[in-house]
């Protein structure tokens, strides 16, 4: 076979198969896709940013909602900077990598091409720091602002860190698969092109992972994410227990952190419930249940905190008190518990809300 | 560039260069997938049009657009579908048992997918019967580099399949 015979009958073939109603079609076909050009355009741009954009509002109105804790606010504002923040880098980067032009000679549509996939594995590479930390750092400085050092923070914590670790490691994983063999495959093509010693050009190298084991990974990871979604709903739906709602008080009103509770017109510092001293509670509902806000969980859910430390309380407990104003202590037996009393308690403190006061009535 | 002209010219370059755009195809795309391929180079050559500054002539300059095209469409493909390496198996897809129908053709289809991108490239550009300065400029590179290239391609070929004529 002569190697000067191949021209002829490949355009010969060529020739054959480029039939007249392959022209009208591509012809049709390329009017469509002209017309659906634009609209993908404007679609991916949409997409890319539309989450962002989604998520400014709702982080804004939590950053300026007075009724939010400081550091939740701040954080909420941290992450309306950053949504911001990634729709302009995205924006930028996009606008910095213009695919080559298409009619450039093959040599510098390679060099081009080079350029724009070494920034598009580098903006992924970095999408911890512009894109991922950003985020979650705001979700934690809330996290840390709505509940303090307790239980609920650290778990939020650990959501959030596993989400990073996940997020980074699907975007290195697009860059092993995706990018970085696509780099190595235009730089294969361009040596080739330079090539001027030694044999005919050698194929491109092969990738370190193949997308193929990208996506197994990835799947991987989503069933993970998926296990442990699931896994938490279960966790707190079958913790989610009903406690009743009763409390032994007529009130309460606080001296600092140190509850002081009224029974039958008389108001007492409260020492002990049941033998479990107000110190131990104090720092068991911090912990559980977290934040700024225990106190209302102190006042409010009573039953439920004494029930989860283990010493579940029937209808009447035993109450070690202070009368206000004296120094001896006195054990108050058998006094009972109520719905009707706990529910005063709560609408006193939605009535203070509601008229714009602090909730917990202080002795200040 | 009006409408009507751009029209005008892209109906005159596919009366012209459809076969080169199917032999592209041919040599980037699985059977199964040449129709895509063909169609995105047409996409890509209307949509290039607009652009067109007359630098070069206007079958040189939709040459490059067709080849840079496929060359690109391929490298998606990859990531889209599998990693194709010119492997035993994947020159069997990528011959397919609809495409060539002529035992020379069949030779031809095999080499090819068995060549480097940048060879494939410059071994197409001389099936097709496009100029050495023609085919250079399409590259980038000088015609003596591209003469070179071609050489080495030749005598592969000619290592390859010389022997089995011989044979015969």
């Amino acid at each position: 076979m002569n190697f000067d015979q191949l021209g002829q009958a490949w355009r010969d073939e060529n020739e054959a198969a480029a039939t007249a109603p392959q022209r009208d079609e591509l012809i049709a076909q390329t009017c469509r896709k002209v017309e659906r050009f634009w609209s993908t355009i404007v679609g991916r741009d949409l997409r890319e940013s539309v989450v962002a954009i989604a998520l400014m509002p709702i982080f804004g109105w939590m950053a300026w909602d007075p009724t939010n804790e400081p550091l939740e606010r701040v954080g909420a504002g941290v992450i309306v900077a950053a949504c911001g923040f990634i729709v302009y880098w995205m924006h930028r980067a996009r606008r910095s990598t213009p695919p080559p032009p298409i009619d450039a000679p093959l040599r510098d549509y390679c060099d081009t091409e080079l350029v724009r996939v070494e920034k598009q594995i580098k903006l992924l590479e970095s999408v911890l720091v512009w894109y991922i930390a950003p985020i979650t750092g705001g979700l934690t400085l809330m996290s840390f602002g709505r509940y303090g050092w307790s239980l609920p923070f650290l778990c939020e914590l650990a959501l959030y860190a596993f989400l990073t670790w996940g997020l980074h490691v699907l975007n290195q994983l697009a860059v092993r698969s995706g990018l970085v063999p696509l780099r190595d495959q235009v730089q294969a093509l361009r040596d080739g092109l330079d090539r001027t010693d030694g044999d005919l050009a050698p194929p491109a190298p092969p990738s370190t992972i193949t997308p193929e084991a990208a996506r197994r990974i990835g799947w991987r990871l989503f069933w993970v994410f998926l296990s442990i979604g699931v896994g938490g709903i279960v966790y707190f739906a079958s913790t989610d227990i009903d406690y009743p709602k009763r409390s032994p008080f007529d009130a309460v009103r606080w001296r600092g952190e140190d509850p002081e509770v009224r029974l039958d017109h008389e108001w007492y510092e409260l020492d002990a419930i049941n033998g479990q001293s107000v110190e131990e509670l104090r720092r068991f509902t911090r912990w559980t249940f977290g934040g700024p806000r225990w106190k209302k969980r102190f006042e409010e859910d009573l039953f439920e905190i004494l029930a989860r430390k283990g010493h579940r309380p029937g209808y009447r407990v035993e109450l070690t008190v202070t009368p206000v104003g004296a120094t001896e202590q006195q054990v108050l037996e058998d006094i009972p518990m109520s719905e009707e009393k706990r529910w005063v308690i709560y609408r006193a403190g939605a009535t203070r809300e509601e008229a714009g006061l602090p909730r917990f009535e202080t002795t200040d | 560039m009006t409408a009507a002209e751009r029209q005008r010219r892209f109906h005159e370059l596919l009366d012209r260069s459809q076969p080169r755009w199917v032999g592209i195809a041919r040599a980037y795309a699985q059977d199964a997938e040449r129709d895509d391929l063909l169609q995105e180079i047409a996409l890509q050559v209307w949509r290039s049009l607009e652009g067109f500054r007359g630098d070069a002539s206007l079958d040189t300059w939709a040459y490059r657009v067709a080849l840079n095209t496929a060359l690109g469409w391929r490298r998606k493909a990859q990531t889209r579908v599998k990693r194709i390496t010119p492997s035993d198996a994947d020159v069997a897809e990528l011959t397919g048992d609809r495409g060539s129908e002529t035992e020379v053709a069949r030779v031809l289809d095999r080499f090819l997918a068995s060549l480097a991108e940048a060879d494939r490239a410059v071994l197409l550009l001389h099936l097709d019967g496009v100029a050495p300065p023609e085919a250079a400029e399409i590259v980038g590179s000088t015609p003596g580099a591209y003469r070179t290239r071609l050489s080495r391609i030749r005598r592969r070929f000619e290592e390859n399949h010389q022997p089995q004529e011989a044979d015969r």
